[in-house]
């Protein structure tokens, strides 16, 4: 599913590099210590995660490496 | 190898492919283990190391009830989760070489950078009109993707962007951002690589240090 990520971390992506024309692969930490690993972002505002995680806050964003 | 049910395949279908019908995955098991394999059509895993042939022998069905008899294939019961790498280092050779592409270009993040000897021009295509990486003042940000003007003129309608640039979104990219950044700009070009599902084939710029203030215009629009 896709969500819309908090402005805070749409300006830190903003910061950061791009994967590919519009978007950037990030592995994120969930709240719940959850790691989900090259999750997809577009345009630094809308990230792809599975749809269990909707529910859980991030706790940190970087990309992928 | 395993037959993956459906609530699998809804997975997956949620999942990028890693070309046209595959994906590559990282497995996890029930016993901590983890493995990585291939999937094809959402539909039959291929672990790491065993043979493609196994695709062949489980299209005839009367060999596919052998197989569960056998234990040759199993139903997914140990898999805890399945998520798409984008990385092929990931999954064994044998696997790769029997069903994944092969690469003879590389792309703009593998290029050594350049500067930009004289002015020239470059598009953006977007799917967001509000683009993040398209400053206030506008500039682009560092680390930002375009195609050179002469490869966008391939590109009529923003589908045609998904394919030619190997877009994750499939949203057509209908924003089209002009840049005119000056001499000297550090740039690295290279060639999109087919992903996701998408050929790939155009011309990828990387604006390394991004572009200046008042060097981007737009966007225009094109056709979805």
């Amino acid at each position: 599913m896709t969500i819309r990520l908090p402005e805070k971390w749409t300006r830190f992506l903003v910061g950061q590099p791009e994967s590919g024309m519009g978007y950037q692969r990030v592995d994120v930490r969930l709240a719940n210590n959850r790691e989900i690993k090259d999750a997809m972002v577009f345009n630094a505002e809308e990230i792809e995660l599975p749809d269990d995680c909707a529910h859980s806050a991030i706790e940190d964003i970087q990309l992928h490496q | 190898m395993d037959l993956l049910n459906e609530n699998w395949q809804k997975e997956l279908i949620a999942q990028p492919e890693s070309g046209m019908g595959y994906q590559n995955l990282a497995i996890e098991l029930r016993n901590g283990e983890t493995r990585h394999g291939i999937a094809f059509n959402a539909e039959f895993l291929l672990y790491a190391g065993e043979s493609p042939h196994l695709l062949e022998k489980i299209s005839d069905p009367s060999e596919q009830w052998r197989m569960l008899e056998e234990r040759q294939l199993g139903l997914g019961e140990e898999i805890l989760s399945l998520r798409v790498v984008r990385s092929e280092s990931d999954v064994s050779t044998r696997v790769r070489e029997s069903s994944a592409p092969t690469r003879s270009s590389s792309g703009a993040s593998d290029a050594p950078e350049e500067e930009l000897q004289e002015e020239e021009k470059f598009k953006r295509f977007s799917a967001y009109a509000n683009d993040r990486r398209v400053t206030a003042n506008g500039g682009l940000v560092p680390g930002t993707y375009a195609t050179t003007e002469a490869d966008a003129k391939h590109v009529k309608t923003g589908r045609d962007a998904v394919k030619r640039y190997a877009l994750p979104n499939p949203v057509p990219a209908v924003h089209v951002f002009t840049i005119a950044p000056p001499a000297k700009t550090k740039l690295k070009r290279g060639i999109a690589q087919p992903a996701y599902g998408q050929p790939g084939g155009g011309v990828e710029v990387i604006f390394v240090n991004g572009s200046p203030d008042n060097t981007v215009t737009g966007p225009a629009q094109i056709p979805p």
